[in-house]
């Protein structure tokens, strides 16, 4: 069943954030950063590797405290996010990796999540026995399957064949459209964050910084192949321009 | 195969070392197979056996209780680590036989005391152990426990203990033997049953097929929970690995 959620918005300033070198430097990696997101809004984070997008959501996510700043959640949201990488719990079945994030929500509504991800006949079966883009898939799973009023998405579809990335997005922008949630987005694919972002951020290298915020006001799902090459055409000036 | 092997090559030996040695020093196999026999009848050796398998259960059980908890809160936490390590260090480098003397002096020759000493001294090696384990939990792993706001318990169960239980068991193995060693000499010393206290007496009439009789039948019993507990704990815990990276035995 869609429920209606009360999702917030996302209001992003860091100062300084700063990592030791080996070498004892202080090198910034996010500095002067500042982002919000309206409720119910999803946001592409486009920037080029090592900017500091990772980092950038480790702090959202309150995994590191060690920043100067202010990040201002949807009060009382759930968090649901997917790391870089899969990160499940090798030694718990796939369901189990499902139920342990959700304890709350029932056992037909995980298995269908389950099956919308195309992981129903794995169920029983542990991280270790099943494959990478599949990993991938429980992982997008046990994000929304917490029902989440903040989704947090560290290159999701990286790595995956374009025919099951592109059924997965469309399985995200199902899910975004079924029950909003404030989004972000991180990804390399200029395309997919056109897609299936309500804004685009793009960021510049280190100290990371926002080049440009382009908003695309046409509905999610109803976008014309023109409209998209034109953002793009406009991202690409964008970026050129700096 | 390999181990059948090996352990009847072992009786061998033991049986030509009896012929050499003379069966007053070292009495043949089957001589301290009668004796066991002739104890196991009398009842004897079953009261006793279990008089020390009591003991060994409950000073393990402690011991690695407390031994888990403590190990995991300093690994954990350096404020912990600081406070708990120079007490570690003392306790680990204290002969057993001291602690085993002081506790009876101070608790009286009692089961508590006799228990307590075991413990005791099984306490700051599995807590160095489970300290490593605590130490190399997985931070990857704590954060997706922080992100979907496990609970203790959760993280406790689903999170921590999967990856300490080889720690886990690599302490309850060397555990095992370390205890029921001293165990009988916590006997041997204070109590008045226990196969400690049956191989002290049998060593002041030097009654070597006695002491044999009871070592070896305590030993199996060693060897019966290891095979029939600790092993099938361990496999039990590595249910999940793919099975080409299991050990093979
Ligand atoms: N724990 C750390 N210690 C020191 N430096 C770090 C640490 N984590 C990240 N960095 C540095 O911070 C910068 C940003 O890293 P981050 O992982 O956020 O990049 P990213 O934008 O996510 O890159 P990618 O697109 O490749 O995932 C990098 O230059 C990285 O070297
Ligand atoms: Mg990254």
């Amino acid at each position: 069943m869609p429920r209606v959620g009360v999702p917030a918005a996302l209001d992003v300033r860091i100062d300084g954030k700063f990592f030791q070198s080996a070498a004892g430097k202080r090198i910034p990696v996010l500095s002067d950063f500042a982002l919000r997101i309206e409720t119910g809004e999803v946001a592409a984070l486009v920037g080029p590797s090592g900017c500091g997008k990772t980092t950038l959501l480790r702090l959202i996510a309150g995994l590191d405290p060690d920043y100067k700043g202010n990040i201002v959640k949807p009060a009382r949201g759930r968090l649901g996010m997917v790391f870089q990488e899969p990160r499940l719990l090798p030694w718990r079945s796939v369901f189990e990796n499902l139920r342990i994030a959700a304890p709350g929500a029932a056992h037909d509504d995980l298995d269908a999540l389950l099956t919308a991800f195309q992981l129903g006949d794995c169920r029983d079966r542990y991280p270790g026995e099943i494959s990478g883009g599949m990993a991938r898939r429980l992982a997008l799973a046990r994000a929304f399957a917490v029902e989440p009023d903040l989704l947090l998405l560290d290159e999701p579809f990286v790595s995956l064949d374009a025919k099951l990335a592109a059924s997965l997005r469309e399985e995200l922008a199902l899910m975004v459209e079924r029950r909003p949630v404030t989004t972000l987005l991180v990804t390399h694919d200029m395309d997919e964050a056109i897609t299936l972002a309500d804004r685009l951020i793009l960021l510049s290298g280190r100290p990371c910084g926002v080049i440009a915020d382009i908003g695309i006001s046409e509905r999610r799902g109803a976008r014309p192949p023109e409209l998209i090459a034109a953002i793009r055409v406009e991202a690409a000036r964008r970026l050129a321009n700096v | 195969m390999a181990r059948i092997v090996s352990l009847l090559t072992m009786l061998a030996c033991w049986q030509a070392g009896a012929g050499i040695a003379g069966p007053r020093l070292l009495p043949a196999p089957m001589a301290v197979g009668a004796a066991m026999l002739a104890e196991a009848r009398s009842g004897a050796l079953f009261a006793n056996l279990g008089a020390t398998l009591a003991r060994v259960i409950a000073a393990f059980v402690i011991a690695m209780a407390i031994g888990s908890a403590l190990g995991l809160w300093m690994g954990r936490s350096r404020l912990a680590d600081r406070l708990a390590d120079p007490w570690l260090v003392v306790l680990l480098n204290l002969p057993a036989l001291v602690i085993i003397v002081l506790a009876y002096i101070w608790g009286g020759l009692t089961e508590t005391a006799a228990i307590a000493a075991v413990a005791l001294n099984k306490l700051p090696s599995a807590t160095v152990t489970l300290r490593e384990g605590a130490r190399a939990l997985d931070p990857k792993l704590d954060d997706l426990a922080h992100v979907f706001s496990f609970s203790r318990a959760t993280w406790l169960r689903h999170v921590a203990a999967p990856q300490l239980a080889p720690y886990f068991a690599a302490a309850a193995r060397a555990g095992l033997s370390l205890v029921w060693k001293i165990v009988l000499v916590v006997e041997l010393i204070g109590r008045p049953n226990g196969v400690g206290f049956e191989i002290g007496s049998a060593f002041q009439l030097f009654d070597v097929t006695r002491i044999l009789a009871y070592s070896l039948a305590f030993v199996a019993v060693m060897l019966a929970i290891e095979i029939f507990l600790v092993q099938p704990f361990e496999q039990h815990a590595a249910r999940w690995r793919p099975s080409s990276s299991r050990r093979q035995n």
